[in-house]
């Protein structure tokens, strides 16, 4: 891969390097998609978590994990965004929203910058496509995803 | 401090000045205030006029201007205390109520009655002015006195720790609609006690103290803290105990050569563990938070009513959590104004029975251990089973089953409704509020001599004693104040009933179903023996078996957060010395489970479909009303209970949104602008599309005749505004997306 873009160092759980780029994006890989948070949403990555199950839970729902010390529902990205069939949490990035932290999994996540806007998304719940290196990234709408596993909208 | 963090601490200070004033007046009436006190009142007036001002409510300002012109000459002892003026005083302190936090929300000026400050210079003996009074804005800014004498500190900044965002808000006090009832004589004060100055704080930061059983005696400095920094603090007191153990294991499971290093352990143990007891105990309060409004409530309706009413509340010293006593807060003054409006007869009635004039109506609260008790008593009528199975024609109901049928939605015995009973959707709504801090609540009595309503609660939500379980290949933990027993149900002892299995628990038959069947599980195959706990809700039982026992323990709990939708078999998580993450379960929804499973042919034999059923989408709600707090009031309700809202401003723009939007429920007022409630609604029936949408009528118009208009014209549900509260309003959109086609009349 070419560009701003750097896998996250460490074992375990990693805390996110600030780096002086304009505009950074957490990428999460998500069966053959690239999906973006901005940066400043994400609190702390986890590196295969322990994942408990929650009877009765939404579709939506993998289960929840403990963040330091607090209780954080981990959702199965795929499931939110209609991209396919759950994926395997390797990774799980957890994010601030409006609603409070959520985590989203993924098999890999990189720290990249943002370039290009490369237009629309079809996602409802994604803000737009955006350049990052070599990679396309579809730039997700933090508070809109926590609205629609709430089930108040996006 | 920013202008809204002042607006919300201003909003809490009221709450506490504002009490104060009504506990003064109340000694006022019972002729026990000495100088002291009625000087204690002219402050608290002073100084929420003062502290109006500062934050712009120069409405409030007038208003306590002139009951600070009332107060001054009875604390110069040149004006006597009469019944007009004790009422007048709470006549005031209730308006405030309302109007301050519609004030604070930023309704306009005007939501005083201006009637007000005439009765409070009438009642001072002055003339009326010939021109209403300007606004009072003090030379000098007054700072708002929660923490004498020095400036409240700065806030503390959280320290810089991954995963602690900035301080969140304050809690914002939820607006309610109750005004009083027009006084009339007949209450019979109590001997009051003395309330000390800060009876009533709103968190009690005691550093000194470990006791669980008592409160202060004496005026202690308080600080506000909010409770969402508290349960921060809780848990990162949990996570450093959990780092604790992770340092240990790291070190090795030999202890250390060192002993100074031990030594070091053992400190960094007992001062972890003392940490986390004292922010535990940190949002401990009180009972006394409730006594003023508890008297008021009973006093007010004895008027109201014309009945001789002598109360008393004991255990006022008993502590709760905050959480728990802030969802007791509304059940209990609803039970005690059921004691006085239907449990106590007039006194001509009671001296008939026999018995003396005046009616008795006791709050006793009691703590065992970590369970609360809290019975309110009345020697009244007494409830009368017989009459309650003829009311539903269930002749087969025992007398136990009977009373518990009380809490039933829709279910009253009152001969007539009242402003404040009698419509059969108080005691539903009061359970729900218990059980939804893990609390139950039963009816019992003798017809005749008088009722008693018992409430069982966790005395803290943050710690509960739970049995720990596993079930499924999963562990859980189950409140121990659910748990009846536990018994062995070995399968040979097992016995078919109603489709399903049962197992013998002291003589009677108690229905039993796999735990892990109710999660969503394939649990314990049929026939298998294993331990079972029979866990309690009411007078109803259930056993649900397990795969092994691991014990019972404190945990401490959290919420799964705002993220996710309501989940009504979790009550909570913890986090374990390990790390990982427990879920408590919630025994009311077990129970509701295993018997809708039996309800649907049975269980215990057929195999739990391996796909869960999928998460129906949220109802949505169109709320139509033109006042905008009560609009945000109900939205916010609303989505936080998991619905989706669309709102309206009036009805002509609900008609227009009706046009692109079918949903599953409309909420509308009946007075607004351009087209009312009833017109929206004759529009909506019009329509053959809409035909079929429930509608909820909530309105302040309370007359029958506009409960009659409003079936006339095809609503299905009527609330009258001045009895609405959450729970009411949350119970109430329950049963109309549950019950489209019915509407609720009064019993």
């Amino acid at each position: 891969m070419t560009g701003d873009v750097s896998r996250l160092p460490g074992d375990g759980a990693a805390d996110l390097i600030a780096t002086p780029a304009a505009e950074r994006a957490l990428l999460l890989s998500v069966r053959a998609d690239w999906l973006g948070v901005p940066l400043g949403t994400v609190r702390v990555v986890l590196e295969a978590p322990a994942i408990t199950r929650v009877p009765e839970g939404p579709p939506t729902l993998a289960g929840v994990v403990n963040v330091r010390g607090e209780v954080v529902p981990v959702l199965d990205t795929a499931v939110v965004l209609g991209v396919g069939a759950p994926v395997r949490a390797e990774v799980v990035a957890v994010i601030e929203s409006a609603l409070g932290p959520f985590a989203l999994a993924a098999s890999d996540v990189l720290s990249a910058a943002l370039t290009d806007d490369l237009g629309p998304s079809d996602l409802a719940l994604a803000t737009g496509r955006r350049r990052a290196g070599d990679l396309v990234a579809t730039i997700l709408d933090a508070d809109a995803v926590a609205r629609s596993v709430r089930g108040t909208g996006a | 401090m920013n202008e809204a963090e002042l607006r919300m601490l201003f909003a809490q200070e009221a709450d506490i000045l504002l009490a104060q004033l009504s506990s003064g007046a109340l000694e006022l009436e019972q002729g026990t205030a000495s100088p002291a006190d009625i000087d204690r009142l002219f402050r608290s007036a002073h100084t929420l006029k003062g502290s109006a001002a500062l934050v712009g409510l120069h409405e409030v300002s007038t208003v306590t201007h002139a009951l600070e012109d009332l107060l001054e000459p009875l604390r110069a002892g040149e004006l006597a205390p009469s019944p007009d003026i004790v009422d007048v005083i709470l006549d005031t302190v209730d308006a405030l109520r309302i109007a301050i936090p519609r004030l604070l929300a930023g309704e306009p000026i005007g939501v005083v009655d201006p009637q007000l400050v005439a009765r409070l210079t009438a009642a001072a003996g002055r003339e009326l002015p010939d021109a209403p009074r300007a606004p009072v804005v003090p030379s000098v800014p007054v700072r708002p006195p929660l923490a004498e004498p020095s400036a409240p500190p700065a806030p503390i900044p959280d320290p810089p720790f991954a995963g602690s965002g900035p301080p969140g808000p304050m809690e914002e006090p939820l607006a309610r609609y109750i005004p009083p009832p027009p006084p009339r004589p007949g209450f019979v004060p109590p001997p009051a006690p003395k309330a000390p100055p800060f009876s009533e704080p709103p968190l009690v930061v005691d550093p000194g103290s470990t006791e669980a059983t008592t409160g202060p005696a004496v005026p202690v400095e308080t600080v506000a803290v909010p409770l969402e920094r508290l349960d921060r603090l809780v848990r990162l007191a949990g996570e450093a105990r959990t780092a604790r153990l992770r340092v240990a294991g790291a070190v090795g499971p030999e202890p250390a050569a060192d002993p100074d290093v031990e030594a070091a352990f053992a400190d960094l143990d007992r001062a972890l563990e003392t940490l986390q007891l004292q922010l535990l105990q940190a949002r401990m309060i009180t009972l006394a938070a409730v006594a003023e409004p508890l008297q008021r409530a009973v006093r007010d309706v004895a008027r109201a009513s014309g009945k001789a009413v002598d109360y008393a509340l004991e255990g006022e010293r008993v502590e709760l959590d905050r959480g728990v006593l802030d969802a007791l807060r509304e059940p209990l003054l609803h039970l005690v104004r059921n004691a006085v409006d239907h449990g106590i007869e007039p006194a001509e009635e009671r001296v008939a029975a026999g018995k003396p004039p005046t009616g008795t109506v006791r709050v006793h609260a009691t703590r065992r251990g970590q369970a609360l008790q809290l019975r309110v008593t009345d020697d009244g009528r007494g409830p009368d089973p017989e009459r309650i199975r003829r009311k539903l024609g269930a002749p087969q109901l025992t007398d136990a089953e009977a009373l518990d049928r009380l809490f039933a939605p829709g279910v009253s015995t009152a001969e007539t409704v009242t402003a404040v009973s009698g419509r059969g959707v108080g005691l539903d709504v009061v359970r729900t509020a218990v059980e939804r801090v893990r609390g139950t609540v039963e009816a019992s009595g003798v017809p005749g001599e008088g009722t008693t309503f018992t409430i069982a609660v966790p005395v803290s939500l943050a710690v509960v004693r739970c049995l720990l379980v596993r079930a499924g290949g999963e562990h859980y933990a189950i409140p121990g104040h659910a748990v009846s027993t536990i018994v062995e149900a070995q399968a040979e002892a097992l016995v078919g009933l109603e489709g399903g299995a049962a197992v013998w628990v002291g003589g009677d038959i108690v229905p039993l179903t796999p735990l892990a069947r109710l999660l969503g599980g394939t649990g314990t195959r049929p026939g298998a023996d294993g331990p079972a706990v029979v866990i309690v809700s009411g007078t109803r039982r259930q056993a649900v078996r397990v795969d092994e026992l691991l014990g019972q323990r404190d945990v401490t709990l959290q919420s799964l957060g705002d993220v996710l939708p309501a989940n009504d078999l979790i009550a909570g998580a913890s986090i374990e010395a390990d790390g990982s993450v427990l879920l408590v379960l919630d025994p009311a929804t077990l129970m509701a489970r295993a018997t809708d499973r039996r309800g649907r042919g049975g269980d215990g034999s057929t195999a739990t479909p391996a796909v869960r059923p999928a998460t129906p989408e949220p109802a949505t709600i169109l709320v139509v009303e033109d006042a905008l707090t009560v609009r945000e009031l109900q939205r916010s309700i609303l989505e936080r209970a998991g619905y989706t809202v669309v709102t309206a401003a009036d009805g002509r723009l609900g008609l227009a949104a009706l046009a692109d939007l079918r949903p599953d429920l409309v909420l509308t007022d009946i007075e607004m602008p351009n087209l009312d409630g009833f017109g929206l609604i004759e529009a909506i029936r019009a329509q053959p599309q809409l035909a079929s949408v429930p509608v909820l009528i909530m309105s302040s118009r309370e007359d029958p005749e506009d409960r009659a208009r409003g079936l006339q014209v095809g609503a299905d549900g009527y609330i009258v505004k001045q009895a609405f509260d959450e729970a009411t309003l949350l119970a109430a959109v329950r049963r109309m997306l549950g019950a489209p086609s019915q509407f609720e009349t009064p019993e």
